[in-house]
């Protein structure tokens, strides 16, 4: 049984919104696949570590521990 | 995923930029540019956010800038969904992290409470594994890959 990661557990019982969160975080950053896989970038214009840069200064600046 | 990417193009990062901004070299190609404009979208200056655009604009391109837009974005969106409902790191994850969120201080954000605090053993688990990650990644991308191929 694969385990969802706890940010779609979390709005499991609005199931349209786990796949409305999915799609739009597949266009807006990656696709689940990409995202474990360090080696993509998803086809973008940036690379894969320019992406985790944005994505980590964000969080960083929102005091995000997830 | 910085830093096991960064390991992947073959670039040593500086994770400390995450944390401290363009004031540390992180080693990412365009990392003013970028770090800027992440900053300022987070705020509401319309003209620093415009000055900031075109920045990367003229740097990277007008498709990188949609890009760029999209992962900031997305990681908004991201922070108030996880702070919002107050859930946890997931458990593999905050094992394998533990050492990085030590010492970038990430212990220190309020919203660190939400996940509870490892034990000794996934602390010393944590510290065994920390230099296998970009191995343990390249094994699972491999195997997805192998996946996408049974497709």
């Amino acid at each position: 049984m694969t385990q969802a990661v706890n940010v779609f557990a979390a709005m499991s019982l609005v199931p349209d919104s786990v796949r409305m969160l999915t799609r739009l975080s597949g266009v807006q950053y990656l696709d689940a696949a990409d995202v474990v896989n360090p080696a993509s970038n998803g086809g973008r214009e940036i690379s894969r570590i320019q992406i985790e840069l944005l994505a980590g200064r964000v969080s960083s600046l929102s005091d995000c521990f997830y | 995923m910085l830093r096991v990417s960064g390991e992947f193009e073959g670039k040593k990062v500086n994770l400390q930029s995450i944390v401290d901004g363009a004031e540390i070299q992180s080693g990412v190609p365009f990392q003013d540019e970028l770090i800027r404009f992440a900053e300022v979208a987070l705020g509401d200056d319309d003209k620093e956010i415009a000055r900031a655009r075109e920045a990367v604009r003229a740097k990277m391109g007008d498709a990188a800038l949609v890009d760029a837009a999209g992962v900031i974005a997305n990681f908004q969106r991201m922070v108030r969904i996880a702070d919002g409902a107050g859930i946890p790191l997931d458990k593999p994850v905050a094992v394998i992290t533990a050492p990085m969120r030590s010492e970038l201080g990430l212990n220190t954000y309020a919203s660190a409470d939400n996940t509870p605090a490892l034990n000794l053993g996934q602390r010393i688990l944590g510290r065994v594994l920390n230099p296998f990650l970009p191995v343990l990644f390249k094994r699972l991308a491999s195997r997805l890959s192998d996946t996408d191929k049974v497709r």
